[in-house]
């Protein structure tokens, strides 16, 4: 009996311990703390600083290289009772960014796990990177894949479960988090993210999940009184300093509806972390063909048959996909933690030395077999050849991207982190032929407090 | 520890730094990247047919469109007799089967066509059934279904027959007041076939009768089809008729003739003008001439008697790739650039994509690209910039620009100005050839600059009294 009451004991400490980490992504122990011991209330404030600086080398688009501010952040929290509200805004490159900002509320804590509702602008539970905060990142920037695949924040609620062995979070989010479209509905999301912790104690975590997303998305414009609607997938080159998403970079007009399906992996150790995932997009598409063939009646070259119209303007579901794989090794100094409630590795801890290695690719291309690509029309053109009219090409060119990375990351306290990776990224992007090769070496030095 | 690592990681950023403010370039350097595209090259044989064409030709563009109605006889004897190298003309096809060296798709603007036929289909349409040999029901019956599918006003929609009634003269004395001339109205200019292309090239006129009508006879129909826009109709048997002409002064051009959307033609039209051409004695796949055969004699023009007679021309990416499939890049072909946004055109004007375009001709066995210029009257978007032309040149192909109407375009592009390009990093000049509606200006041009030498001719005819003399008076 008492050892079970030890175990209860020390879960529900993990889980206590996991709250904390939820309430200070970054810090563990925010520099600016208020707690009035009388009414439980515990205020937190505080603010992030990266700066990077990037030297890249490609085979014939140039990209900047030199130094930018990436990340200067201002925060704040605020705990009381089942209560948490926290806030977080960003200024760098000299413009206002709204980032997180939500509520939560604790439904049920005890011995099982912690049940909560949350409310209010964050990321969706998609994507095991992306809800790792940056700060606790072991790499300069996110993986590609997740940047061009996995949703960013949104507007929304979710329901949440989580405990030693299990992390279940689901919730409901809104397309345009301010409601200001041009024209259309604000559409809807709903989508989840479901960890099995196969083990989970004090030296060795072991999880594995599964994350699924459904979207539809209902803002627009409408152009010549027909509604369109337009989707961008696109992410930069694993890199923060010039930031530019031309290389990936998927256009895909008429997208409505978004299927987003991936698993991932996590191994941690005191010493070595590995994690991965795979995540996979279907963008559905809808078009209001009938109201476009009817708009182009009435000319010597309008097509004459609603039927003929679709066959010349073909349109097809797109399909991309992109997986990463993270290693990292600690040199010295404190074992990798894990977040339980955020089911994350947490981030390098005072005194730390670690060498790192990423490999990830990003597929944004979805290209009809024997498609041609001429680059001087930028256009794809059916059964392998050029021709005038018609020749609609169902196929996207938004470029495939692998890559490599090392680094050698230091961490002197947990208020300053010092990041160093060489890059290398071989990519296949029809607009961007004679780009293969990108070189990268960058560094990144982060302060929070 | 903590101190080797800022002192290793400040190290570090100031070598980055330094790198990257040291870097040769930080954009794409145009100037750079020209020669950094691969640009795919002519093979030997593709080179000797390329050869067929005369460097700096003059190409009398549709005749001219500046001293005459264009495309009519009265352009293209002007055009002939001023010393172009090239009459040139685009090409659409008449409702039974004609070739005609035609424009516009839609006849409003260069014909009397309302006048005459208003918005209906002709009426003379049952008689041309009748005299085709079809009984009056049928007759009647082929009406009725040339009415229902009856779009007005497009070329394709009417018979040869039909389009000779039309006055292709009268619109210019209009459309251009200071040239005007009354007997661009009174001596009637019609829309010409192709065979009457080929025929003022060698120096015959049309045969007219005593009230100045153009002699031609619907012979039959031959027995096979034609699919166009207008449906599946029968291919008529024209007999048109020619004369010397009195004014030849022994000048024989070649022709440059353009397929035009493929959508407007038939889907075989590339076939019908190849077996056009044959019947014309025109086609050298078939019918080729000497080898050698000089390109001017004794002060005379002589491109037509050289292989160099025809050359095609398409903007149309479809067009490019049956030419090839039925001349098989042994008749000159010239790739047309167009900037825009429509089906055919450049849409992407860096030195990728500007090599693609070429690449694509080299690919399609063109030997000749044609890029737009800038300038008024036109001011079309300019494809002929002087890194573009040195991107053609370097394919081994030639460069033909279009259309020259003004003596600071000639300038501009045969490098006179030279852009600023002082150090001649593409060097001048920035044609091989013009198309030009002033060919009496661009023969000038040329002969001054030296590179028009004996025995071609030497001098150039005055305009106006070239005109009167071919019997066009104000």
């Amino acid at each position: 009996m008492k050892k079970q009451i030890a175990l209860l004991a020390t879960a529900f400490m993990l889980c206590s311990t996991a709250a904390v980490y939820a309430q200070a992504p970054d810090v563990e122990n925010p520099l600016l703390k208020y707690t009035n011991r009388e009414t439980g209330l515990t205020f937190t404030a505080g603010a992030r600083l990266m700066a990077d600086v990037a030297y890249y080398h490609s085979d014939f688009t140039p990209m900047k290289s030199g130094a930018a501010i990436t990340d200067a952040r201002i925060r704040a929290s605020l705990k009381y009772k089942q209560f948490y509200f926290y806030g977080d805004f960003d200024f760098s490159g000299g413009r206002f960014t709204q980032k997180d900002l939500f509520l939560r509320y604790n439904l049920r804590e005890n011995a099982r796990g912690i049940h909560s509702l949350k409310a209010g602008y964050y990321a969706e539970p998609t994507s095991m990177s992306m809800q790792t905060s940056r700060y606790a990142y072991h790499f300069v920037s996110r993986p590609s894949p997740v940047q061009a695949l996995a949703p960013g924040r949104a507007l929304g609620f979710t329901y949440k479960f989580f405990n030693t062995a299990l992390m279940l979070e689901q919730g409901l989010f809104a397309e345009n988090r301010y409601n200001n479209q041009t024209a259309g509905n604000q559409g809807i999301s709903v989508g989840g993210r479901w960890v099995w912790k196969a083990i989970n104690n004090k030296s060795t975590t072991l999880h594995i999940g599964a994350t699924a997303r459904y979207a539809q998305m209902n803002t627009g414009v409408v152009t010549n009184n027909i509604f369109t609607t337009h989707q961008v997938l696109s992410a930069p080159m694993q890199t923060s300093v010039d930031p530019v998403t031309r290389y990936l970079n998927a256009d895909l007009p008429w997208a409505r509806k978004n299927l987003n399906l991936g698993g991932e992996a996590l191994l941690r150790t005191n010493r070595f972390f590995a994690r991965g995932e795979y995540l996979f997009k279907r963008v559905y598409k809808q078009r209001p063909d009938q109201e476009i063939f009817v708009g182009q009646l009435g000319g010597v070259w309008s097509w004459t048959t609603l039927e003929s119209w679709q066959k010349g303007n073909p349109l097809r579901t797109s399909n991309f996909d992109g997986a990463y794989l993270e290693l990292g090794y600690l040199l010295k100094g404190a074992g990798y933690t894990y977040n339980d409630e955020g089911a994350q590795l947490g981030g390098m801890s005072d005194k730390s030395w670690e060498v790192v290695a990423r490999y990830s690719y990003t597929n944004l291309n979805d290209i009809n077999k024997g498609d041609y690509f001429l680059i001087g029309r930028n256009q794809f053109y059916p059964g392998g050849t050029v021709s005038d009219y018609p020749a609609v090409s169902t196929s996207v060119g938004g470029g495939r991207m692998h890559a490599a990375t090392v680094g050698l990351n230091y961490s002197p306290n947990a208020y300053l982190k010092f990041l160093a990776e060489y890059q290398f990224a071989r990519l296949n992007n029809v607009y961007f032929p004679m780009d293969k090769a990108f070189h990268t070496v960058q560094m990144k030095v982060m302060f929070s407090f | 520890m903590f101190k080797t690592f800022i002192r290793t990681a400040t190290a570090c950023c100031s070598v980055i730094l330094i790198a990257t403010s040291c870097e040769d370039q930080v954009y794409n350097n145009l100037n750079v990247d020209v020669d950094r595209v691969a640009i795919d090259k002519l093979s030997p044989e593709m080179q000797k047919v390329r050869d067929y064409v005369p460097k700096f030709a003059v190409i009398a563009h549709r005749g001219s469109t500046f001293w005459t109605p264009e495309e009519t006889e009265s352009a293209y004897r002007w055009a002939r007799e001023i010393g172009a190298d090239y009459l040139e003309c685009d090409m659409q096809v008449t409702k039974d089967g004609v070739v005609l060296a035609l424009h516009d798709d839609n006849l409003s603007r260069t014909t009397n066509i309302e006048q005459v036929f208003g918005q209906d289909l002709p009426r003379v349409r049952y008689d041309y059934y009748l005299s085709l040999g079809y009984t009056p029901a049928e007759a009647q019956a082929k009406y009725d279904a040339d009415k229902k599918a009856f779009i007005p006003l497009l070329t394709n929609y009417y018979t040869f027959q039909e389009l000779q009634m039309l006055d292709a003269g009268s619109w210019f004395n209009t459309a251009s007041p200071n040239e005007a001339r009354s007997s661009f109205a009174g001596q009637r200019q019609y829309i010409s076939a192709l065979e009457d292309l080929v025929m003022y090239a060698r120096g015959k006129r049309l045969k007219r009768d005593a009230n100045g009508q153009r002699i031609y006879t619907l012979v039959r129909k031959t027995g096979t089809t034609i699919s166009g826009l207008s449906g599946t109709s029968d291919v008529a048997e024209y007999k048109l008729e020619y004369e010397d002409d009195p004014q030849d002064t022994g000048h024989r051009p070649g022709i440059y003739i353009e397929f035009k959307e493929p959508w407007l033609n038939p889907g075989n039209f590339e076939k019908i003008v190849y077996d056009e051409l044959d019947r014309l004695g025109m086609n050298v796949v078939t019918k080729p001439e000497a080898d050698g055969a000089p390109f001017y004699v004794n002060g005379k023009v002589n491109v037509g008697n050289t292989n160099g007679k025809v050359i095609l021309q398409t903007f149309s990416l479809e067009s490019l790739k049956r030419v090839a499939e039925f001349y098989e890049g042994k008749v000159p072909m010239c790739f047309l650039l167009w900037y825009g946004t429509g089906a055919t055109d450049l849409k992407n004007e860096t030195p990728l994509g500007y090599a693609s375009f070429i690449n694509l001709g080299v690919q399609y066995k063109a030997h000749i690209i044609g890029p737009s210029i800038a300038g008024a009257p036109n001011n079309y978007y300019d494809t002929n910039k002087p890194w573009q032309a040195y991107l053609i040149r370097k394919s081994g192909m030639l460069n033909h620009p279009y259309s020259f109407d003004t003596r600071a375009q000639m300038d501009k592009y045969y490098g006179e100005y030279n852009f600023g390009n002082t150090e001649n990093v593409y060097p001048a000049p920035y044609l091989d050839a013009m198309f030009t509606n002033r060919a009496e200006m661009t023969c000038q041009y040329f002969i001054d600059r030296g590179v028009r030498q004996t025995p071609a001719p030497q001098t150039v005819p005055n305009s106006e009294e070239l005109l009167i003399r071919l019997g066009y008076t104000k």
